[in-house]
């Protein structure tokens, strides 16, 4: 792939992530997943920070 | 990510059916912090499951208020995933309100302040416009591969 190549499909990777955002950003995590089909990663619980 | 992470003054936050964080900041501002799946934008790499992206927003306002407090509780959720596994984390600058660039600009700062030189993070930027980052552990066994997926940026495309 020439440089021009790998230029433009991060542009078309940013593009598609720029339009998820904003669907996850309009209508919610829930929604994005139930209606759009967005996938999101399964979480693990919060570690408690270390205090001093 | 490593490094300056212990003590690090944050927001108590909270996992939320099981696909986001919650957070409440100083000022009442709630935050939700995401993780999606990466692999669909690069169907074809061998390594396309350990792609994802981050993202996080303010729900409950429109007023962005990075208090330090808030950078910290995102910083540390960010960096407590990438010990989960060998992940490479993508993001892009939120462009509603077309303060991408002072974003990119913030996310810079954190980046440089956060890290001890163990992540690299590779940007590309288009028309000013639109800001896209990944974030890569040097040890990561991808990494290579997926340096050899970006441009070499010595070069400029308008």
């Amino acid at each position: 792939m020439t440089n021009k190549e790998k230029y433009e499909m991060w542009r078309n990777v940013a593009t598609s992530m720029v339009e998820e955002k904003k669907i996850i950003q309009e209508v919610g995590v829930e929604r994005a997943k139930s209606e759009y089909g967005i996938k999101f990663e399964k979480l693990r619980e919060p570690r408690v920070p270390e205090n001093k | 990510m490593e490094l300056n992470l212990k003590n690090l003054e944050s927001h108590e936050y909270q996992k939320i059916n099981d696909d986001k964080f919650r957070f409440t900041n100083s000022s009442g501002v709630k935050y939700e912090v995401y993780f999606t799946t990466g692999e669909y934008y690069f169907p074809e790499v061998y390594y396309r499951k350990y792609l994802k992206t981050f993202g996080f927003s303010p729900i409950s306002s429109t007023n962005f208020d990075f208090e330090i407090k808030t950078a910290n509780t995102i910083i540390l959720i960010l960096a407590d995933y990438f010990t989960q596994d060998d992940y490479i984390v993508m993001y892009v600058c939120d462009q509603s309100d077309n303060k991408q660039s002072v974003r990119n600009r913030l996310f810079n700062l954190w980046f440089n302040k956060y890290n001890d030189g163990s992540f690299e993070k590779i940007d590309l930027s288009y028309e000013q416009h639109t800001f896209i980052s990944a974030i890569i552990k040097r040890k990561n066994p991808f990494y290579i591969d997926f340096k050899h997926n970006f441009p070499d940026l010595g070069e400029e495309y308008k």
